[in-house]
């Protein structure tokens, strides 16, 4: 299963805690010598992921090959693997000598020797005191800080520590180099710098490297592969330009770079979106019905400013800002709002006309426009879901039923219907639910887990204390860990019996 | 005018310090100048003399008590120390320790004076040993006794520096060891030992110094089967009534405020510099 060349292997990896899946059916291969980075927002699982590769966690289900041998039950110590912690973890009481010793003090090197009996036999031994020396020295001129062995690590800046807890992860010369976060915690240019100088190292060294970030430019800067994670499951797997360029979802382009996402619709092979008809690449074509509904991606550069009325849509410009290499407008087109950059100066309140190539339009399958729910009927004809009673029309659930004048559910025959516990599967609408900051308002309190920008409005993901999501649409801004109330509204509530069973 | 406020402020800010002052000048460097006083003159001529020290130095006996006390507070100490080690590492770890009671539990001896606490281990002990094995602690192991006494007097003492040691030991680079190679093992030995030195230390000397100067728990534990140094200083200043016998307990005073100040000394050797110094609490 696992492809030639690949190192490691995770195969449906599920890590969950206190009953919160953190990270849910993780695959991946990473072959050995690539650079791969694990990107997505915090709380998305990347490091339970990188923890559960290292071997501080272990997963609830799932298989993690190393070299194709199972893992999970080797202890950190024994693991070909190191890590570069996100503070550093350097020790205080020890110089930066035996800090970076610290590893080959412990290692027991094989070494061939003949026994009594002239067989070969392999014994292990110790690093002596020179080697350790010798090797000390030499990663200290890989991170550049060549004669600091004596000095303690509360005498150096954050940078060089961040230098020396890498020299102490690669100086064991292990099979992955797993950095979690390594440059948060240094201020812009010193980053910028490191990116660089890890980038160079990689190619140096050619061990494995798996870097956890939540930022996009630092792993488009350095990965071969990026995999892009929200709420513990990949979104996508993919070579930098891939992944900027063909987006898999509204999630990845919206954190990839900046985007325009737009909810469109496939109408004779073409899009129809911002209230305009644009055309799109063959491939698309192929790719979707008539009348679909779609995603929509433009990236502000890729929109063309023309006139007045010689573009495929006009539109009014609110702002401009200037970036050093272009200009970034913001524009109005009807309600929508478009961002684009450009090299050409306009001014605010110009109307201009707006194209786009065609191959420049990403049009992406909408992955769900309903919530679904398991739920189950009560006994006085309400459906309960998500911790939640809502009274429907229960007579649309059974054919030829009807309600007596006591309120009794009776079928075609007369007979009553009893109703408690029967499993129905709950369609909710985007449109039915809606949120406030009132949390008397309804039974269902829940935190806003993410939010998409799409054109014109937000699409928001709600989590319950009980791990149910509503997803919705709406104009207002959230901010992430919102607590709001969900409303549903009943009347658009769809109850429909479940499978084929009686 | 601005000179003068900023002089009355200054001259307001200092008299804040005059209780204390007044209160160490009479009650530590008073006493401490008289110890010293005593200690070089004859009580009843009041003339100068170095006798009182050869009083206490000719004496085999006094030279047996003062190793005697050192062994009885060095054993306590290590034993302190082996038994509040572990304790204090499960206590900080919040898996077995959820909401901290278990602490409070732990310290809760403390709030008991520790005459009474003393009184009940000894006859605790006491009933256990004539029970089970037929003999009187007391009389045959007194020194055995005054261990366990001091052991569960200031076992306390002990935890508490090491606990506030732990919980803030960085799980990152217990995890870091683990992840360079370090087996359990060599994790503890490696890395949670020498990140919780500071601890150790306080521990050290919570225990080491005021176990050195105790005579209460020597006087109850032993039934006054055995001294150590607190004793016979207690014996030349209240016991006995001559009208030298201030005087020599001043000389005592004196070596057992050496010895302090010299583990005190031995303490700042052990921190190394730029390190945290050890926090008591």
């Amino acid at each position: 299963m696992a492809k030639e060349n690949c190192i490691i292997s995770l195969q449906g990896v599920t890590k969950i805690f206190d009953g919160t899946s953190v990270v849910e059916n993780f695959n991946l291969d990473i072959t050995k010598g690539e650079f791969v980075t694990f990107l997505g927002p915090s709380g998305c699982g990347k490091t339970t992921t990188l923890r559960m590769i290292a071997g501080f966690e272990t997963p609830t289900s799932g298989q993690i090959l190393l070299n194709g041998k199972d893992i999970i039950d080797i202890p950190p110590y024994k693991r070909p693997i190191n890590t570069v912690f996100q503070r550093y973890a350097l020790f205080p009481y020890l110089n930066i000598r035996n800090n970076i010793a610290f590893g080959l003090k412990l290692a027991k090197v094989p070494y061939e020797t003949t026994d009594k009996k002239g067989n070969k036999v392999t014994k292990y031994r110790k690093y002596t005191k020179e080697e350790i020396d010798t090797k000390v020295k030499r990663v200290l001129k890989i991170v550049d800080l060549e004669g600091f062995e004596k000095r303690y690590i509360s005498t150096l800046s954050g940078g060089q520590q961040q230098r020396i807890a890498i020299a102490r992860a690669i100086v064991n010369e292990p099979e992955i180099l797993l950095l979690d976060e390594p440059l948060g915690a240094l201020d812009l240019k010193m980053r910028k710098e490191m990116q660089l100088e890890l980038k160079e190292m990689h190619k140096k060294l050619g061990i494995t490297f798996i870097y956890v970030t939540h930022d996009q430019e630092e792993a488009l800067t350095m990965s071969d592969t990026i995999v892009v994670m929200n709420d513990g499951e990949i979104q996508q797997v993919g070579k930098p330009k891939e992944i900027y360029d063909e987006p898999n979802n509204a999630f990845v382009a919206d954190f990839i770079g900046e985007s325009n996402i737009y909810t469109g619709t496939m109408i004779k092979n073409r899009v129809k979106f911002l209230g305009a008809y644009f055309d799109i690449s063959d491939e698309d074509k192929e790719k979707f019905e008539n009348n679909e509904k779609v995603d929509v991606v433009v990236r502000p550069e890729d929109f063309v400013v023309t006139k007045k009325g010689a573009g495929t849509v006009d539109g009014v410009i609110i702002s401009k800002i200037f970036k050093g290499m272009h200009y970034e407008y913001i524009l109005h087109v009807g309600k929508a709002e478009v961002i684009i950059q450009s090299t050409k100066e306009f001014h605010e309140e110009d109307v201009v006309g707006l194209e786009v190539e065609p191959n420049n339009i990403q049009i992406m399958k909408k992955p769900f426009t309903s919530n679904f729910y398991d739920g189950f009927l009560t006994k006085d004809y309400k459906v309960e879901f998500a911790d939640a009673e809502f009274e429907i029309d229960v007579t649309k659930l059974y054919k030829g039923s009807k309600i007596d004048e006591d309120g009794v559910l009776l079928d075609e025959k007369g007979n009553e219907i009893y109703t408690e516990d029967v499993e129905v599967n709950v369609n909710v609408p985007f449109e039915a639910v809606t949120i406030t900051d009132d949390l008397d308002a309804s039974d269902i309190n829940g935190n806003i887990i993410s939010m998409i920008y799409i054109g014109d409005h937000y699409r928001v993901l709600v989590r319950t204390d009980n791990e149910e999501d509503f997803t919705l649409d709406t104009e207002y801004l959230w901010n992430e860990n919102d607590r709001v109330a969900v409303i549903i509204d009943k009347k658009m509530i769809e109850v429909t019996p479940k499978g084929a069973k009686k | 005018m601005n000179d003068k406020i900023r002089r009355t402020r200054f001259n307001f800010r200092g008299s804040l310090c005059m209780p204390f002052a007044v209160f160490m000048a009479l009650f530590v460097v008073l006493p401490l100048l008289l110890i010293f006083y005593y200690a070089f003159t004859n009580g009843a001529t009041g003339e100068f003399t170095l006798e009182n020290w050869k009083t206490i130095f000719s004496n085999a006996q006094n030279w047996r008590i003062i190793g005697m006390t050192f062994f009885v507070s060095g054993m306590t100490t290590i034993i302190c120390l082996l038994i509040a080690y572990p304790v204090a590492y499960l206590l900080a770890n919040s898996k077995y320790n959820k909401n901290k009671i278990l602490v409070y539990i732990f310290l809760l001896p403390m709030w008991i004076n520790f005459v009474i606490r003393t009184i009940g281990v000894k006859s605790l002990l006491n009933g256990l040993t004539s029970k089970l094995f037929d003999f009187d602690i007391t009389s045959k192991h007194p020194y055995t006794a005054i261990i366990i006494g001091m052991v569960y007097d200031y076992l306390p003492f002990a935890i508490l520096p090491l606990y506030n040691q732990m919980v803030k030991l960085d799980k990152n680079q217990i995890e870091a060891s683990s992840d360079l190679g370090a087996n359990p093992f060599q994790v503890f030995f490696k890395t949670i030992i020498p990140m919780t030195v500071p601890g150790i230390i306080s521990a050290v000397m919570m225990t080491f110094m005021p176990t050195m100067s105790s005579y209460v728990i020597a006087n109850k534990m032993s039934e006054n089967n055995a001294k150590i140094l607190g004793n016979i200083i207690q014996n030349y200043f209240i016991t006995r009534t001559d009208a030298n016998s201030n005087n020599v307990g001043s000389v005592l005073s004196l070596v057992m405020l050496i010895i302090i100040g010299l583990s005190l000394v031995a303490q700042k050797a052990f921190e190394k510099d730029g390190e945290k110094k050890g926090e008591v609490w």
